[in-house]
């Protein structure tokens, strides 16, 4: 080492052969096979020419182009109106069209209509849900969240209610040693010891008419606490068949609601709040499911249940998280899919179904976000999956703007997701909410129309 | 050639413009060319003390234009005023007409200072306290602003002290104003250390060569490989929406956060210190182990120093520092640290995060005298206590960075209540396992942070004395880890189940 030398160009040198090395780099092509995990150095990127048809997203994404040979006047939505839903049904009835004709009655003849929503994270915390529920109660009546279990950890994000459980020990998708029959939230709770739940309204408006479900046990008949605005009183359960209903409160308002229990023995299920009319939305999300675990509720479990909720229409909204980076194709989402809607047609018998495709979602290339390749590709498969299935389909990616739309909504003036370009933020997630309750309305004109 | 029918020129010549999303960062393929070109500029001048200065000059001007446009204006403007009240300050003699002078240079600066930066702040302030409601204004904060207008304040101030003469040519004002390696991000550089280092020749020596390629690399690896990998696969993520995540993943965002600020203000400073030894120049050090330290006012003595170093000589010492006796130390303390908390950035969490640094300073002076006068005695060997009080101090410093990175106060208090409320320990492995590169990542950056300064030196000189090609390997393997890592496939962001 020399102090007496000037190395002023040094640094020049050092600079130089840097960029020359990644000059070589950027125009070398390595062959694959060594370097397969390595990336590709280009310090050109961003002044490349940008190449032509170098993605599936400049290929048209067009899922309706394809709806088949089927005659049927219901599956020919005219292109422009790609977002709103195709029904794939093939029979002579189309089963949406029930489903529409079903809002009528709930506001023309006071009936109750029911749709249970299976998801994963993108709809949890009863954000989206809540949104479109309000919106079809205030267009064909209803009051009330419908069914929300003993105890949630995202309950906080609750508009409607607060859920203040605790001693519940929660058996679920992802922690069920016993293959216990696993409610449609994917949740089933026994008490600890001392268990309770403290339900109350955010709203000004009170309670209605509440619904407690539980399961079986040998006693036959149960008797728990409940506690309705302070005011104590025991309630005998019966515990003799898979599901049980007990109607816990009749058209009296009711701010509170306490439930306790002590047997160990007794599976709760949850408690659904609604009025004796309108539309009912309840919120099955379950995180990071990619709709397989829902093939865990068993098929009693569901006939069961349905015996008492009746629902109208089954939505299923997954595919989010089975989306695998850059890949063209998840067969094991594809069979699981498959599977799922065969189960949900037996859990659930003629209830129509329709699908949801997956959102969009924003991935990181080399430093700037698009769409993530693979959106698209899961889209289509996941129409195809709806039309072998005669399902309804819903375009959700189409519908929200396609491509680029999470990068939008993530960069935007007004901030509608987060910065994981997956899940909306509350703003983003009224949006959605919106949005579905007018397809669903367009729709609804569409089909009631031709 | 193939690579030339792949150039678009109409982007090439575009990304030489001013881009409104694209600030010209340091670890950019563009500054690369950039640094190329101005060495090349640099070395073939360098003897030419009157052409130097002007190339320098230019290629910082050059520099913010690219980051943020026309708003160069400012930075010549705010140069062509405090260069001429600085002399108007150093000649007059009348000590009214100086002091009227020095609060006119200290009015101007900190209003363009407070327009771009708090103008907002304060309309919203407005709007919550009155019916009638102001629009924003659309604002874009000049690039650099805080960190130049306080060095010149600082320059003002020293002038009118006689502490320092003014600079006798325009252009060595704007060149020590706008020096590029330390305009966006500091360090804040104090005119009496730098502009006598302007007129001199520059002789770079080995050692600099070598410390400057040490500073330039570790900067690249902090930023790139540990601060922007941390954050764009985990950090971000949680603290976007922290009511979805479990307390233990808001505990390791933060944990994860702390790293993140470090590596990425740290390693930005280092990258600019070692440039600017590439250039001849010496720019003091930035931070210093900041973890290491046992006590928050060690914490400052290693954290960001140029800034607090400038806070202590610029508000704390004139405010009365310690000799108004112990309330007034007390308050001069926090007050300066709410200044300080403030400056970082216009909102209550900032303010609110400079009085939590103020309030913990003061307690520790508390603490310390009345442990001097009542003989506390610690019932741990030296090396114990000095553990616990490092942990105790990095927590403190953990909390307070809640509010330093959260938008608002809700969502700090959501963060708290789900450590506090919602732990769940039991899906700690889940976690692990879901973001097995990250937390190898954090913990890697934890155990370099641990690192004792004689290793550090001991690493540095072992890079001084690499011959030249060595270097040149050396360097470029970083860049290539960097890019691997910049490029690298993002993890998805797992929900963990609650």
């Amino acid at each position: 080492m020399n102090d007496k030398h000037n190395r002023i160009a040094q640094p020049l040198f050092l600079i130089t052969f840097a960029i020359v090395f990644l000059i070589i780099l950027s125009t070398l092509n390595l062959p694959k096979g060594y370097f397969n995990n390595l990336n590709k150095v280009d310090v050109f990127a961003s002044v490349r020419a940008s190449k032509t048809n170098d993605s599936v997203l400049n290929s048209k994404i067009n899922p309706l182009k394809s709806t088949g040979t089927s005659s049927h006047k219901f599956n020919s939505i005219p292109l422009k109106e790609v977002t709103l839903i195709n029904d794939f049904e093939n029979d002579s009835i189309n089963q949406l069209s029930l489903f529409f004709n079903k809002l009528d009655s709930a506001k023309y003849a006071g009936k109750k209509v029911r749709i249970a929503y299976f998801g994963d994270s993108f709809i949890e915390g009863d954000e989206i849900t809540d949104e479109l529920r309000l919106q079809l109660q205030h267009s064909f009546g209803g009051s009330g969240i419908g069914f929300v279990p003993m105890q949630s950890a995202v309950s906080n994000l609750y508009t409607q209610i607060k859920i203040d459980g605790s001693g519940w020990k929660d058996y679920n998708f992802r922690d069920n040693p016993n293959n216990f029959p696993l409610g449609l939230s994917g949740h089933l709770f026994y008490p600890k010891d001392d268990a309770e739940t403290e339900y109350s309204s955010k709203l000004a408006s009170p309670f209605s008419t509440i619904k407690l479900y539980t399961g079986f046990n040998n006693n036959g008949i149960s008797s728990i606490s409940i506690s309705k605005d302070g005011v104590n009183s025991t309630q005998n359960i019966l515990s003799n068949e898979l599901i049980n209903e007990t109607i816990l409160n009749k058209d009296s308002s009711v701010k509170s609601l306490k439930i306790s229990s002590t047997i160990k023995s007794l599976p709760f299920y949850g408690i659904s709040f609604e009025a004796n009319n309108g539309v009912y939305i309840d919120n099955y999300s379950f995180r990071g499911n990619t709709g397989l675990l829902t093939l865990q509720i068993n098929e009693q479990t569901m006939q069961a249940l349905n015996k008492y909720l009746n629902y109208n229409l089954i939505i299923v909204h997954y595919g989010i998280n089975a989306v695998e980076h850059d890949k063209q194709r998840v067969l094991w989402f594809e069979n699981g899919m498959n599977k799922l809607l065969n189960n949900l047609r037996k859990g659930f018998g003629n209830t129509p179904i329709l699908l949801v495709s997956t959102s969009d979602r924003g991935y990181n290339y080399d430093g700037n976000y698009s769409t993530e390749k693979a959106i698209p590709y899961m889209v289509n498969n996941q129409m195809e999956i709806a039309k072998s299935n005669k399902t309804a389909f819903w375009n959700l990616y189409q519908a929200m703007g396609g491509e680029n739309t999470m990068v939008k909504w993530v960069e935007g003036d007004t901030v509608f997701a987060s910065k994981d370009y997956t899940h909306v933020n509350n703003k983003g997630a009224k949006r959605i909410g919106d949005l579905f309750f007018d397809k669903l309305i367009a729709s609804k004109k569409y089909y009631q129309h031709n | 050639m193939e690579l030339m029918q792949t150039i678009d020129f109409n982007k090439l010549l575009n990304i030489l413009l001013y881009q409104e999303k694209d600030p010209l960062l340091f670890n950019s393929a563009f500054f690369m060319f950039f640094f190329c070109f101005f060495l090349i500029a640099y070395v073939a001048c360098y003897r030419f003390n009157a052409i130097r200065v002007y190339v320098l000059s230019f290629f910082s001007l050059y520099f913010f234009y690219k980051t943020c446009g026309w708003y160069v204006g400012f930075i010549l403007l705010a140069a062509v005023f405090d260069y001429n009240i600085s002399h108007l300050i150093y000649k007059s003699t009348k000590k009214g007409a100086r002091k009227t002078m020095l609060v006119c240079s200290v009015l101007v600066n900190l209003g363009l200072l407070f327009y771009f930066k708090y103008t907002n702040f304060f309309i919203g302030l407005i709007n919550d306290f009155s019916t009638h409601q102001i629009n924003y204004l659309k604002l874009i904060l000049p690039v650099g602003i805080s960190f130049y207008t306080f060095e010149n304040l600082s320059y003002t101030v020293d002038v009118y002290k006689g502490e320092f003469k003014p600079v006798n040519k325009f252009i060595d004002y704007l060149f020590f104003l706008s020096f590029f390696p330390k305009l966006m991000m500091g360090p804040i550089v104090r005119a009496a250390d730098f502009i006598p280092q302007i007129n001199k020749e520059p002789f770079v020596t080995d050692k600099q060569v070598g410390e400057g390629l040490y500073l330039i690399t570790a900067g690249i690896i902090k930023k790139v490989v540990i601060s922007d990998y941390i954050n764009a696969n985990y950090v971000i993520n949680v603290f976007d929406n922290p009511s979805v995540h479990t307390g233990v993943e808001c505990l390791f965002a933060i944990y994860g956060y702390a790293m993140v600020i470090y590596c990425d203000f740290s390693g930005y400073s280092d990258m600019a210190i070692g440039m600017a030894k590439w250039m001849g120049f010496d720019i003091n050090i930035n931070f210093i182990s900041p973890y290491q330290s046992a006590t928050i006012a060690e914490f400052w003595r290693r954290w960001h120093i140029s800034l607090s170093s400038w806070l202590r000589d610029y508000i704390y010492i004139p405010l009365g520092g310690n000799r108004k006796g112990t309330f007034n130390t007390y308050k001069n303390l926090i007050i300066t640290m709410l200044i300080g908390g403030f400056w970082h950035g216009a909102s209550w969490n900032f303010i609110f995060w400079g009085g939590l640094q103020g309030v913990a300073l003061a307690l520790e002076r508390l603490r310390n005298s009345f442990g001097r006068k009542h003989l506390i005695v610690i019932p741990f060997s030296k090396n114990t206590t000095q553990l616990i009080a490092t942990l105790i101090s990095f927590h403190f410093v953990c909390f307070s960075w809640i509010f330093f990175r959260c938008d608002t106060f809700d969502s700090s208090w959501i963060m708290i209540k789900q450590i506090v409320y919602n732990f769940q320990f039991n899906v700690l492995t889940t976690l692990f396992n879901s973001y097995q590169p990250v937390f190898i990542m954090l913990l890697v950056g934890f155990i370099l942070h641990a690192i004792s300064t004689k290793s550090e030196n001991n690493y540095k000189s072992f890079i001084v004395k690499m011959p030249l090609p060595l270097k040149i390997a050396y360097f470029c393997i970083c860049i290539y880890v960097a890019i691997q890592f910049k490029q690298s496939e993002m993890i998805k962001p797992v929900y963990l189940q609650f």
